[in-house]
């Protein structure tokens, strides 16, 4: 899931300054997981909004609307219909989401309720763990299932380095070393032998080194 | 807890403080009372077990969107209970 934090009030009340009209929309997909734009937050969001502005004596009006997806046009055009009544688009989705609102409804400006952080897991109610950063090269089958790019604060490929102490990374102490989580994964599955094998230089070009990244099916099209 | 109150406090009744989201109190703020008591059961007295000290979390803001952080900048004025043995106050916010 893409993971994302609401940026704080403040910040979105400054954005929203000279806006008297707005169409919030939220997103179903993964900031709802994630507790930062789905329904509930688009509810709590537009409330404050509300309160902050009458607070300042100044009007506000919001729609609140929360969309399946903000990845995919098919949902976005559900707005269509009404986008036009207001001033400014505020959406609670990810990077994605948000740009591709705007890509759609060019003469609105689209502005991010959230801040979009990382490819990750929930560890548990309330507490979300990056895991992958979309190299575009997966080298799980290497590494016990546990990915030195993401996990390693140096994505080193043949780890650990000299900062790994009892299991914890030098950049923070509750941090675990990726390659000591590797390692005593490897044990588990007794395959440490794979450990001996050197990784080679990564081909960085399926990464974001060769610019934003596309995929196309032909197969597929219609 | 079968007192009378004043004509102008609205009781509204929920199954165990658990369920009390800060949705539900800025909706409550929008609709314009000038302030919000949340009162439960004694910490370990809970019916559910653990719903209050869910809602003593979301008050500090510890969980999720708290209550707490809802209100720091729109009415930062969550009171303390004045005797807190008497019931487990949540908290008080009133609107400046």
């Amino acid at each position: 899931m893409i993971v994302a934090n609401r940026k704080t009030l403040e910040e979105i009340l400054a954005m929203l300054k000279p806006y008297k009209k707005v169409l919030l929309l939220g997103c179903n997909e993964c900031v709802t997981v994630c507790a930062a734009g789905g329904e509930r937050e688009v509810g709590v969001l537009a409330s404050e909004l509300k309160l902050s502005r009458a607070k300042e004596g100044q009007e506000i009006e919001i729609k609140e609307q929360t969309l399946e997806r903000q990845c995919d046009h098919e949902y976005i055009d559900q707005v269509r219909p009404f986008v036009g009544d207001y001033e400014v688009i505020l959406s609670m989705a990810c990077g994605a989401g948000i740009q591709y609102v705007g890509e759609k409804y060019r003469t609105k400006p689209v502005l991010p309720a959230v801040n979009t952080t990382f490819l990750g897991v929930t560890l548990e109610q309330g507490v979300w763990s990056e895991r992958c950063q979309g190299c575009g090269a997966c080298i799980l089958d290497q590494t016990g299932g546990i990915c030195p790019i993401a996990r390693c604060a140096k994505s080193l490929l043949n780890g650990p380095c000299g900062g790994s102490s009892n299991g914890k990374c030098e950049v923070d102490k509750d941090l675990d070393c990726g390659w000591q989580l590797i390692i005593d994964r490897l044990k588990e599955l007794g395959q440490l032998d794979k450990y001996e094998e050197i990784i080679p230089v990564k081909d960085w070009t399926t990464s974001r080194d060769g610019g934003p990244r596309r995929r196309i099916r032909e197969d597929l099209k219609l | 807890m079968r007192l009378n109150y004043p004509t102008n406090v609205k009781i509204v009744k929920v199954p165990c403080t658990g369920r009390v989201d800060v949705l539900l109190i800025l909706k409550t703020f929008e609709s314009g009372v000038d302030g919000v008591y949340l009162a439960g059961c004694l910490e370990g007295e809970c019916h559910f077990l653990r719903g209050n000290l869910r809602a003593k979390k979301r008050y500090k803001g510890s969980r999720g969107p708290g209550v707490q952080r809802a209100f720091q900048n729109i009415n930062p004025r969550p009171l303390e209970p004045s005797n807190p043995r008497t019931l487990f106050k949540q908290g008080i916010w009133r609107t400046e």
